[in-house]
């Protein structure tokens, strides 16, 4: 059945953290334990369901991958369970079906993930499945032939989004070759490039306890979890040979914003504008998210949704949000609107960029802001998988299991004047990218 | 983050048992009951109130917050021919204001109380929901009370509204490939029932509707005795009591005239269409009238489902996906809650370099070989498991409970959740070819396919562009 929310979520590429003063310590407290071999253990005890969730990260995103072969981290995550040296993938296949179809593999831009979710009476065997895709894959070759074709087709299908047109050419601007810039699927003469052979040598590599992390939420205890996971991965050993130097090239930051215009048969325009930005780790994040939060991460709040939905009746969906990575990351602000308002949608958002960073907020806004982002946080968490994503974040950008706390009381401190100094900092649109992918002839752009 | 269909998400409709009987029921720490079966905590408690509002609530002490829900009676299936799209207009305009409140006091209230909101609307039915501390309840409750009745609509605030949802519609269906396809296989499916509109209505009907036309519908639809709340998460159950008898008891009932009732004719010949848009790849969707949860077939349909479609190592995915690798995805659809009884799509794209037609042919030929050989016991098995479990899995969220809750409720009966995978366990391998022989016929079968064009500007023609739109047989 097809249901019509009023409003899409912004993607939430960034770690939002909100909450209430006592409401968090009960849901997130959880326990963290470093294992032999350099894993840490992370886990979260909940009895009400019979359900476990674990997700087990490694350094095995796409950063890892030599440039002319993007798509390696992606396929070797996708062919873990295509075949190990104990079980077909068909097996595999039947098994993942008996347990509820549960597992999953994926490869991020920092990170690769592999996820399974169990009732608890089937914890030992998907434990076992578990274990085997991630230890023993032989990636089979007449698999991965038909893991790049459907690869290859399913890049084809992608154009017909104009979102993911936009994204592509909006991130390759920005980021160029560095892999913030590039697609993680990689692109068609890439894939090509990829044999089995890279694919065991960047399992060997990338995936073992070495910078791995194992989180466990639900009807599970420490001792169990720690039993389960010294059990079957205590002895994995990673190669670790020196990744590829990760490096941004050089963006032309000129004196005015660059323009990508792509021309396609859409009744809408879809547009991103954005610039390079902090990464999450920067001390500036929690007022660029209260900043961004008034600006457009606010949904109906927001001063975009308001101007520029509510009033002008310009779009459905505008918003934005920064997209802090570990190491670098960007603004971006984005919305879709009839080819012929394209003009209009741009000048009302910059005219919104401008005002927020000349005149800065309202008290008043500042206040609601901080209100939401620290009361909605405990309501967050009503699923014991937004709660394994969250744990995991954390670990990920080396924080320790109270920083909830932390981040709570900084938000609480944040102050108008450095929201403005957010907005004029970590938006700028001198050196940003406006992209516009649509009719450019109903558009008639005059940027 | 839909993949390839388009449709739906399985776990959204599948309706959750109210206790689920699990093999060995023996996971430690879990209650069981004398059968065996695995107790899982899903106990609804049901209050009526005087006006005839209905309150589902269900407990859930795992996080200190709530998701409330109120759910109204009316969605596309209720509206007026020339007025498509009039419900899901009004659940935007909803958010604009009411007698005590201006435009956007809603939103603001909400969320500085750390609340999220939104709302959705469906061929069925239109609802609201809050997630918020659980100490924010009655404020919650306060607030859905009073635009239950006390909406304001002005032209000043419908104008904009307007423009926002055409441009919606743009995005879900006239720059969607397949967003286009299925409406209009819909559309082609249903020659009566109002099933056949889509939800979101047809651009010059969104055009056409009127402040007017606004008010009777809100007035017609909107009252406690074709509403439903729904409280999910950690409350009292005394406590919410109260707060419901606060915030809506005061509202009287009016007199409702019920929603409107249809019947499709059954549909005697094969239809088929094209829909020719510039896009990559072909697709190809087959629609066939089923009955639904009311009909003693539903849990054969439920399976067949599942088999054909459900999962890696369902049929349709296993040979056209996996094995001959001819498709990008294929799969399955079936609507077992709701009000009317609607239908089961099989669908699948093509690779590149296969067509349209390679798909139909072998997403027919697994049918064929279905309905000749039947269902392999262990494979029936194995069906059953994978959606024992996901249906427990779908219990991790409050909001999914709440929906499943909300969805068969406005279907008739929220205690239809209580039997349901009972049902299942008991369709044999020829409960499942009778209903695929009787309901996937050729002759009910309407076949929408998706020819991509090339984008203006290039004019070389392609094979096997059919010329009419819509070709009868």
């Amino acid at each position: 059945m097809t249901i019509y929310p009023m409003v899409r979520a912004a993607a939430a590429l960034v770690l939002c953290l909100t909450l209430t003063p006592h409401a968090f310590a009960a849901i997130l407290s959880y326990d963290r334990e470093e294992l032999p071999g350099g894993a840490v253990l992370l886990v979260k005890e909940s009895h009400e369901l019979p359900i476990v969730i674990i997700r087990a990260s490694f350094q095995g995103g796409s950063r890892y991958e030599p440039v002319e072969k993007q798509g390696l981290a992606n396929l070797t995550a996708r062919m873990l369970p295509r075949g190990t040296q104990n079980r077909t993938a068909s097996a595999i296949e039947r098994l993942n079906d008996l347990l509820g179809g549960g597992a999953g593999t994926a490869a991020g831009r920092d990170f690769s993930t592999a996820s399974i979710r169990l009732l608890t009476r089937d914890l030992k065997r998907g434990l076992v499945l578990f274990a085997d895709v991630l230890r023993r894959p032989i990636f089979p070759r007449k698999e991965l032939k038909k893991m790049k074709a459907q690869l290859l087709g399913s890049l084809q299908r992608k154009k017909d989004r104009p979102g993911y047109l936009a994204d592509k050419a909006f991130r390759n601007r920005l980021f160029g070759l560095h892999p913030y810039g590039r697609q993680v699927e990689g692109l068609p003469e890439t894939i090509r490039k990829v044999n089995q052979r890279d694919l065991v040598n960047f399992h060997r590599n990338r995936y073992g306890m070495k910078g791995a992390i194992f989180v466990f939420v639900g009807d599970i205890t420490i001792t169990r979890a720690r039993n389960e996971v010294l059990d079957h991965f205590r002895d994995w050993k990673t190669q670790m040979d020196p990744p590829p130097e990760v490096f941004a090239s050089a963006v032309d930051t000129g004196e005015k914003m660059s323009i990508i215009k792509i021309e396609r048969p859409f009744k809408q325009s879809t547009i991103i504008l954005g610039n390079r930005s902090l990464s999450r780790r920067h001390k500036d994040f929690y007022a660029a998210r209260v900043m961004n939060y008034i600006l457009g991460g606010g949904g109906f709040e927001s001063r975009l949704m308001s101007n520029i939905r509510e009033k002008m009746g310009l779009v459905y969906s505008i918003y934005s949000y920064f997209a802090a990575g570990m190491d670098t990351g960007h603004w971006r602000l984005m919305l879709k609107t009839k080819n012929s308002s394209a003009n209009q949608a741009i000048s009302k958002s910059i005219a919104e960029i401008q005002r927020i960073q000349e005149d800065g907020v309202s008290e008043r806004e500042l206040q609601e802001a901080k209100a939401f982002i620290t009361g909605n946080f405990a309501t967050r968490f009503q699923s014991s998988s937004r709660i394994a994503d969250y744990i995991m974040a954390v670990e990920r950008l080396g924080f320790p299991p109270d920083y909830a706390e932390k981040y709570l009381d900084i938000i609480r401190a944040v102050t108008k004047e450095q929201v403005q100094a957010a907005a004029k900092t970590h938006i700028n649109l001198d050196t940003s990218i406006l992209t516009v992918v649509g009719n450019l002839d109903e558009a008639k752009l005059k940027y | 983050m839909r993949k390839i269909v388009l449709l739906s998400i399985t776990l959204l409709l599948s309706p959750y048992p109210a206790f689920i009987a699990l093999g060995d029921g023996k996971s430690p720490g879990h209650q069981t009951d004398s059968s065996g079966s695995l107790r899982v905590p899903w106990e609804v408690i049901e209050h009526r109130l005087a006006n005839g509002m209905q309150a589902l609530m269900l407990q859930d002490r795992r996080a200190p917050s709530v998701v409330f829900q109120v759910w109204y009676g009316v969605g596309s299936r209720d509206e007026p021919k020339g007025k498509t799209g009039i419900s899901h207009l009004l659940e935007h305009m909803m958010f604009r204001g009411t007698k005590k409140y201006g435009p956007k006091v809603f939103s603001n209230i909400v969320k500085r109380n750390g609340g999220s909101h939104n709302a959705f609307t469906s061929l069925d039915y239109t609802a609201y929901f809050e997630r918020i501390a659980s100490d924010r309840l009655g404020l919650v409750m306060a607030l859905e009370a009073d635009r239950m009745v006390n909406l304001v609509l002005k032209r000043k605030e419908l104008e904009p509204e307007r423009l926002v949802v055409l441009e919606e519609r743009r995005s879900r269906t006239e720059d969607s490939p397949t967003g286009m396809l299925f409406e209009r296989l819909r559309a082609s499916s249903f020659v009566k029932h109002a099933y056949g509109n889509p939800i979101i209505g047809w651009s010059q009907d969104i055009k056409n509707i009127s402040l007017d036309d606004l008010k009777d519908f809100y007035r017609h639809y909107y009252m406690p005795n074709n509403a439903t709340a729904i409280i999910v998460g950690d409350f009292s159950v005394s406590e919410t009591i109260q707060l419901l008898e606060k915030h809506f008891g005061p509202i009287p009932p009016r007199p409702f005239q019920g929603r409107p009732r249809m019947k499709e004719p059954p549909q005697v010949t094969g239809r088929r269409l094209v829909v020719r848009k510039e896009a990559q790849l072909p697709y190809i969707a087959m629609a066939h009238h089923v009955p639904n949860w009311r009909d003693k077939d539903g849990a054969a349909l439920i399976m067949l489902e599942s088999i054909l479609g459900g999962g890696e190592t369902s049929r349709l995915y296993q040979r056209l996906v996996r094995k001959d690798a001819i498709a990008l995805g294929a799969g399955t659809d079936y609507t077992y809650v709701s009000v009317d009884p609607m239908l089961f799509y099989l669908y699948g794209q093509p690779a590149p370099g296969k067509s349209a037609r390679d798909i139909e042919e072998a997403i027919l030929h697994e049918l064929d070989q279905l309905t000749q050989k039947g269902v392999p016991r262990q494979e029936l098995e194995r069906n059953l498991r994978r959606i024992e479990a996901q249906t427990i899995f779908s219990m991790d969220s409050h909001f999914y409970r709440a929906m499943q809750l909300g969805r068969a409720s406005i279907a008739g009966n929220w205690r239809l959740v209580d039997s349901f995978l009972p049902s299942l366990a008991k369709v044999t391998s020829a409960d499942i070819v009778r209903v695929a022989k009787l309901y996937l016929r050729k002759d009910g079968r309407t076949t929408a396919t998706l020819v991509p064009i090339p984008p203006k500007g290039r004019h070389q023609g392609q094979k096997g562009v059919a010329k009419q739109e819509v070709i009868r047989k």
